[in-house]
């Protein structure tokens, strides 16, 4: 169980950056903690067992000096009044006549001058304590015979030890105090990390509809999140768009596909086909290719493929244009049709697609206003209006006409795709337009409106 | 006439290369656009119908590098991509003229030999005339059957175009874009109205109609035989 998690915990560590930036960081820490204890400890102490060695050598050298020019007599004396004047300080000469002396014995391990070295004593024998102590000191072979001077080391080397535990502790604690932060906190970072995780793989694996929770917070994860939600909204829109399309499409040219291939298949039962039933066959497929193409380029246009080129457009006289290819139509039905300009309206746009929308609304408006009726198109300052005196769309239904391919029930039997008003709607988007409809008594008004 | 196909698809290059060899024209064909520019630099034709999207090197590409050597070769760009955009962009590269797949064969002959009579010296003709029609272009006067006709302005530049092609069938799409000068599928029987009316005015002058209605295509102006 325990190398089992030990290992889980390994590949957690390999696997999650998260955690090897907090081991790392940990580390980095531990580090610059323990040079800097280890520097102020090599400063201070280390400094104070030079001064008191500095000390030891001075007093030896002294001592030495001091051999060399006294009677054996003078120098027992200083020796003596060394040993009365510091207490902390242990001295021991190895005269003639015994030990001289705060010590009844001569060290034999100590160094000779100017080396220093460290050797235990039992502390009773000259100093209050009973304990064994640490002393450190240096030995010279003086003409009045050998001496050992030497400090007591012990404070300050207990000093040592504990100032080092000290150190020790603190750099577990340093340790711990970063682990522990340092696994907290990634643990809630990557549990928002997680939460996205599990809705991008959700995503993948095509549940469109999945969203990232956002807290409120606002920080840079729910500023992810919301970049990944507006991201998905735009995908699902599309995805959407592309398979609303594609089942119109299919929906649409099922119909007139299959009425071709009743049409070959009764060529084939006749047993052959003369100019006019080929003739038939190529007016079908054409309707389905205008279908076709119709509806690519709505879609092209409403999901902004392509760069249009927009101009400064005269509206009035674009609208002179379509009266004027419209005309034969509304004559044909023996209706009048006309233009008031009541202000000119100049708008930014595309002059092709500005005059195919124009054509659909007049065009529609011709086709739906009853025979020797009156269709009008008015111009103002913000907005072409076209009236007609048909029957118009039902509220109920104004919204559905945007709608590709849908067909009011009264329009079955007319002739259209039923692409035009979207295109028209598309159109007006792409220019800012707005589109309107009003119902009076007697006339129905599509209006275009530019801002 | 020289011609040069630069078309991927093979059957609809083989459609095009036989339909212009059947009018007399001598045909060179390339499957890709590399071939097709090597070719078109090379030689001297009167007419290139070039694919858009060929492999090897893209159709708007070989025109650019064309029009970039100063080769003016009238080009006939061939698309499946429709669209007010794509057809500028086709025609800003300068492409003289963009025809839609799928295409009649007639409207590509008609197109490709409105293109070549472009490139020469036309003559300055103020007079347009087919049996009992005549056409003033500098008094914007046409008589039918020795009777003056009233035409508005639209109507008359119908006619013209009709009688510059005179004996061309010519297609729906083909007089909407010249003589309206909008790019798009009408989609309604507009044309046929327009041309319908002014068939009417010219009938009613007496003599035989000229206008002509060709099922599938599009529309001729020619003597009735």
């Amino acid at each position: 169980m325990c190398s089992v998690s030990r290992l889980n915990l390994l590949g957690r560590i390999k696997a999650s950056s998260l955690l090897r930036y907090t081991l790392l960081h940990t580390a980095i820490v531990l580090v610059l903690c323990g040079s800097a204890l280890w520097l102020v400890k090599d400063f201070s102490l280390g400094f104070y067992e030079k001064r008191q060695d500095q000390f030891v050598q001075e007093q030896l050298n002294s001592l030495s000096s001091l051999a060399k020019s006294s009677t054996e007599q003078e120098f027992r004396l200083a020796v003596e009044q060394l040993a009365e004047d510091n207490r902390q300080v242990l001295v021991v000469l190895k005269s003639s006549d015994g030990y001289l002396g705060n010590l009844n014995y001569l060290p034999e391990t100590v160094p000779l001058s100017p080396s220093m070295g460290s050797f235990w004593i039992l502390g009773d024998s000259v100093l209050e304590d009973g304990r064994f102590q640490r002393v450190r000191g240096s030995r010279i072979n003086s003409r009045w015979g050998a001496l050992v001077l030497a400090y007591n080391s012990s404070d300050f080397n207990l000093f040592v030890s504990r100032f080092t535990l000290a150190l020790y502790a603190a750099m577990v604690l340093v340790l711990l105090v970063g682990l522990i932060t340092g696994f907290l906190f990634s643990r809630k970072v990557l549990a928002r990390l997680n939460t996205i995780n599990q809705v991008t793989a959700q995503v993948g694996d095509g549940e469109l509809a999945a969203r990232v929770p956002v807290t409120q917070q606002g920080d840079e994860f729910d500023e992810l999140a919301g970049h990944i939600n507006h991201m998905l909204d735009q995908i699902e829109a599309s995805v959407e768009a592309i398979a609303s399309v594609t089942s119109s499409i299919a929906h649409d040219l099922r119909t007139p596909l299959s009425r071709l291939s009743i049409k070959l298949d009764g060529y084939l039962r006749k047993g052959s086909a003369d100019a006019e039933d080929i003739l038939g066959a190529q007016a079908e497929l054409a309707t389905i290719l205008h279908t076709f193409n119709a509806m690519l380029e709505l879609t092209k246009l409403e999901y902004g493929q392509g760069d249009l080129e927009f101009v400064q457009c005269d509206l009035s006289k674009i609208t002179s244009e379509v009266i004027e290819l419209a005309e034969p139509l509304a004559e044909v039905r023996e209706q009048t049709l006309s233009l008031k300009v009541e202000q000119a309206l100049v708008v930014q746009g595309n002059h092709q697609l500005l005059f195919r929308i124009l054509f659909n609304l007049v065009e529609n408006a011709i086709k739906y206003s009853p025979e020797g009726s009156e269709v009008k198109v008015i111009i103002d300052q913000s907005s072409v209006s076209v009236i007609d005196q048909g029957k118009g769309i039902p509220e109920a239904e104004q919204d559905k006409v945007f709608q590709r391919l849908y067909r009011l029930d009264q329009s079955r039997t007319t002739p259209g795709h039923g692409l035009g008003m979207s295109l028209v709607k598309v159109v007006a988007d792409l220019h800012g337009a707005g589109v309107s409809f009003v119902r009076n008594r007697q006339t129905f008004t599509v209006k275009l409106t530019f801002h | 006439m020289k011609l040069l196909v630069v078309e991927d698809d093979q059957t609809t290059r083989e459609y095009i290369a036989k339909g212009f060899m059947e009018h007399g024209w001598t045909v060179d064909v390339a499957d890709n656009g590399r071939d097709g520019l090597f070719l078109a630099s090379g030689e001297n034709y009167d007419v290139i119908v070039l694919d858009r999207m060929l492999p090897q090197m893209e159709g708007l590409k070989v025109l650019a590098a064309l029009r970039a050597a100063e080769n003016l070769t009238p080009v006939i760009i061939l698309s499946a991509l429709d669209g007010v955009d794509e057809r500028i962009k086709g025609l800003k590269l300068g492409g003289d003229d963009y025809l839609c797949k799928p295409f009649s064969f007639g409207e590509l002959l008609v197109r490709a030999e409105i293109l070549t009579r472009r490139g020469h010296a036309k003559e300055a003709e103020t007079c347009l005339i087919i049996s009992d029609l005549e056409m003033d272009l500098l008094s914007r006067r046409v008589i039918k059957n020795q009777v003056e006709v009233d035409l508005q302005p639209r109507e008359f530049q119908l006619l013209r175009f009709l009688l510059e092609h005179k004996d061309q069938v010519i297609s729906r799409t083909m007089l909407f874009e010249s003589v309206w000068d909008y790019h798009f599928d009408p989609g309604s029987n507009i044309i046929d109205v327009h041309v319908a009316k002014l068939r009417k005015k010219l009938d009613s002058a007496g003599g035989a109609s000229l206008i002509q209605t060709v099922r599938g295509a599009g529309y001729v102006l020619r003597e009735s035989a």
